[in-house]
């Protein structure tokens, strides 16, 4: 039996526009587990708070059986983040920033790294500003992959990048979770990628979650992720009486 | 504290080259004013920290003020605290380095009058540390633009006062009244840096 190296419960977070509403969900070792939700649905935000970027306003994250706290971030050794912006330290060389944040991880795995860097066909000696978004993707992918984490967090990693590297990428992934048995938490609106990998999915909307699935039970479902989704998100509006059809007849002179 | 080593060695080495010019700026800088026969010791006891923080502490802020930065470092196994710790660290190592610096020169050039007076010092770091403690607040409460603020502020001041002809080092200050000065101005410095964790953006 796979043990739990996250879990979620109750997760809160309040803007004066948006807010998520007690998000509870898990990831067991060496799963793979694809995250799903339109843009401005929380995703992100979930994911920020998972890595102490954003501070949550209640519930609790356990990671590999402790609680996590925002002024204890050794727990972040074992997780490698790729985020959504990756316009970082633009003035400055990969080299160097590859060179501080190995620095910061007691379990780095520089051959890894450098054989990333050579497979990914970057250059340590150019500028972040220098590279297009999918080099940033990867060499963010490297860093993250040369910390030996025991679960990766990617947000939307596979968008920018083209679809030899993206398929790249996504076997990289795949051999990660089956050999290292390193869990996996993937938000992509790339539906295809998460079709391809995940275990489990995962589907939020308007900052709540509203469904749970295994791979299993979307091959019975039969359906496209996209589709699922929609559908999802169209009974969850009907639930709340929110009636979001556009309607284009009130247009028309 | 490994971690914040660790953030000292990347404030120091992002920008290494602008940095060291700082650096031997603050020594040509020593010598300028020594040999001008004004010995304005005071004023470079102020301006060599201030120079290695504008070459080093400002230019990694104004790296750092960016989404896109603040999101990675935060992603990073370091906390907010720690962050901004660092920051505050380093201020204080080149307050210390200012002095040792221009000690050291006033023990090399023997011929130069050594206009040494504890008060003196003392005022100068509680200069320094009002002025670094309401930059790196407000970079970390705002932005960049608005820690912009106490350089102008600090720069103006001393413009006035050498209008004015009035010499730092020119004011008598009873030693026990600028130690209560220091005292205060350390204060208000470890305030801003826990406010400054508090408040983040």
């Amino acid at each position: 039996m796979m043990n739990t190296i996250l879990e979620i419960k109750d997760l809160k977070k309040n803007y004066r526009n948006f807010s998520l509403n007690s998000i509870s969900f898990d990831v067991k070792e060496g799963e793979i587990v694809g995250f799903i939700g339109p843009n401005g649905s929380g995703k992100s935000t979930t994911m920020q708070i998972l890595m102490g970027i954003r501070e949550k306003d209640g519930g609790t994250i356990r990671f590999d059986g402790k609680e996590v706290f925002e002024d204890k971030p050794e727990y972040k050794q074992k997780i490698g983040y790729v985020g959504e912006s990756l316009d970082f330290y633009e003035k400055v060389k990969l080299r160097k920033i590859y060179q501080f944040v190995r620095s910061l991880y007691s379990d780095w795995n520089d051959e890894l790294f450098h054989e990333l860097i050579r497979t990914f066909d970057l250059s340590l000696d150019k500028k972040n500003r220098e590279n297009s978004k999918g080099m940033k993707v990867k060499f963010c992918l490297a860093l993250a992959l040369a910390t030996n984490p025991k679960l990766l967090i990617l947000d939307e990693p596979t968008s920018g990048l083209d679809p030899i590297i993206r398929i790249e990428v996504l076997n990289i992934l795949e051999s990660l979770s089956t050999q290292k048995n390193t869990a996996i938490l993937f938000s992509s609106h790339i539906t295809e990628d998460l079709e391809k990998l995940a275990d489990r999915f995962v589907f939020i909307y308007r900052g709540k979650l509203i469904r749970e699935l295994t791979r299993e039970a979307v091959i019975k479902l039969n359906k496209p992720l996209d589709i699922l989704l929609k559908q999802f998100m169209d009974e969850e509006d009907n639930a709340d009486g929110t009636d979001k059809t556009f309607d284009f007849e009130r247009f028309v002179v | 504290m490994e971690q914040i080593k660790h953030l000292i060695l990347k404030d120091l080495s992002f920008r290494f080259k602008l940095g060291l010019l700082c650096f031997l700026f603050t020594w040509l800088f020593i010598f300028g004013i020594a040999t001008s026969g004004k010995a304005l010791f005071t004023y470079v006891l102020m301006l060599v920290p201030g120079l290695l923080f504008s070459g080093f502490i400002m230019y990694n802020c104004y790296l750092e003020d960016n989404y896109s930065t603040l999101t990675f470092l935060k992603s990073l196994p370091v906390s907010k605290k720690m962050l901004i710790q660092e920051k505050f660290l380093l201020s204080n190592l080149f307050i210390v380095i200012g002095i040792i610096e221009t000690f050291i020169f006033y023990l090399l050039l023997p011929a130069i009058p050594f206009p040494f007076q504890l008060s003196h010092i003392f005022l100068s770091t509680a200069v320094m540390e009002i002025y670094f403690g309401t930059f790196l607040y407000l970079f970390y409460r705002f932005n960049f633009f608005a820690s912009r603020f106490p350089p102008n502020v600090f720069v103006m001041s001393l413009l006035f006062l050498h209008l004015k002809k009035i010499e730092f080092q020119s004011i008598t200050i009873p030693l026990p009244l600028a130690t209560v000065i220091l005292i205060i101005a350390l204060i208000v410095n470890y305030l801003l840096m826990i406010v400054s964790i508090k408040k983040m953006r």
